[in-house]
């Protein structure tokens, strides 16, 4: 890869790894109460 | 690598691939729809169609995560390298199994009603300010159409044509489309369903994903932090001696710019790290006789250029930056100004050990 696609690569997961795991955890906590055990 | 465009260019690697791929989706489908019959007897059993949606997701979505797998597990090992050489088989078979999905779900959810499915589907609901309510219906449509962009465009017709920057540009939307498929199946499937079991799937999944790309970026800023300083001209690669023949090494430069030393029977060259094709790694390939004079040899999808002018071989005509190369106190110096694409640049031999050979 380019250094050019490097850095881009770098910055996406900088920024959508941990929105994707934050955003997750956000779903799956505010689950339907009957579905939560 | 092609001279002229064919739909797929099938050699033995691609037809194995291909058929291991088909075998194991197929399995993969009985496995699922078979447990789901089986775990759902009469009268809680689930109807046909729903269980045929539901293991295309299951399989998209497995798929999905394969296929974004494999490009922080080839820059973290070349033992993984192979499975890049068919991912783009690998990702439009996922392309056409979550068209399926989408399809049949368009089809089955919103064919009921007097509006037309589609609108149905993808402006009945309007909820956005609810987690349970929200219209996730259309993240994986949103998705589905990046992959189809993407799709469309995996051909290498379409990679000369819009040139790699921008083919690559494109491609990378596939991170977008992922984030959307996630919160496609967190926003859909998982609330509704009571078992933790496949929200772990999922989190798992994720969590790899994100894991592998972290650490594969940390390990390329690394590489590029302990670069090899290039204030001047010419730069102190390695040692001429510890190249192996028909073997290459990546050289750093602070800057950021890679180049890849090969060292040949005629001596050491160098050339661009970066294969014109995909940015492949060349310096973690090899030399592979080519017609008899041996050639580079990228380790993503075989691209191959000639060691002296980094020119591919005829009929083929890409062409990558080479650099001189000069041998001083038995180590290997390299000019860090590119020379043009195809230029010839005279290799610097290699006396005896190594330790003694200079050229100026």
């Amino acid at each position: 890869m380019t250094r050019r696609q490097r850095r881009a690569h770098a910055l996406i997961w900088l920024v959508l790894g941990p929105a994707l795991l934050v955003g997750l955890a956000f779903v799956l906590a505010n689950r339907p109460p009957a579905l939560l055990p | 690598m092609s001279s002229s465009y064919t739909w797929v260019q099938w050699n033995r690697h691609k037809k194995v691939y291909d058929l291991v791929l088909a075998g194991t989706c197929a399995v993969f489908l009985a496995v699922f729809i078979g447990g789901s019959m089986l775990t759902h007897p009469a009268p809680n059993e689930i109807s046909g169609p729903i269980i045929v949606i539901r293991a295309l997701a299951a399989l998209a979505i497995v798929l999905l995560n394969i296929i974004l797998l494999i490009g922080p597990l080839a820059r973290l090992s070349p033992r993984f390298a192979p499975l890049l050489y068919n991912r783009r088989h690998l990702g439009v078979t996922f392309f056409f199994i979550a068209l399926a999905h989408g399809s049949l779900s368009l089809l089955y959810y919103g064919g009921f009603g007097v509006r037309n499915p589609a609108s149905a589907l993808l402006g009945g609901y309007t909820s956005f300010g609810s987690v349970s309510g929200f219209p996730f219906e259309i993240l994986g449509f949103l998705a589905l159409l990046i992959f189809f962009v993407m799709a469309a465009t995996s051909h290498d017709f379409w990679l000369a044509n819009l040139s790699p920057r921008v083919w690559k540009s494109i491609h990378m939307g596939v991170y977008a489309a992922y984030a959307l498929v996630v919160f496609h199946v967190a926003l859909g499937a998982l609330q509704s369903e009571r078992s933790m079991a496949l929200a772990g799937a999922l989190l798992v999944g994720v969590a790899a994903v994100v894991t592998l790309h972290a650490v594969a970026g940390w390990r390329e800023w690394r590489r590029d932090r302990l670069g090899v300083s290039d204030t001047q001209d010419w730069i102190d690669a390695c040692e001429a001696a510890s190249l192996v023949v028909d073997h290459g090494r990546v050289v750093a430069l602070a800057t950021g710019e890679r180049i890849a030393v090969f060292r040949t029977v005629e001596g050491v060259v160098a050339m661009s790290n970066v294969c014109s094709h995909q940015g492949g790694p060349l310096g973690e390939g090899r030399i592979v006789d080519s017609g008899g004079g041996g050639c580079v040899t990228c380790p993503w999808h075989g691209y191959q250029y000639r060691p002296n002018d980094g020119q591919s071989p005829p009929p083929y005509t890409e062409k990558i930056p080479t650099h001189h190369v000069r041998i001083v106190s038995g180590r290997v110096q390299i000019n860090k100004r590119a020379n043009e694409p195809g230029a010839p640049t005279a290799p610097a031999p290699v006396t005896g050990s190594g330790s003694h050979g200079e050229t100026p």
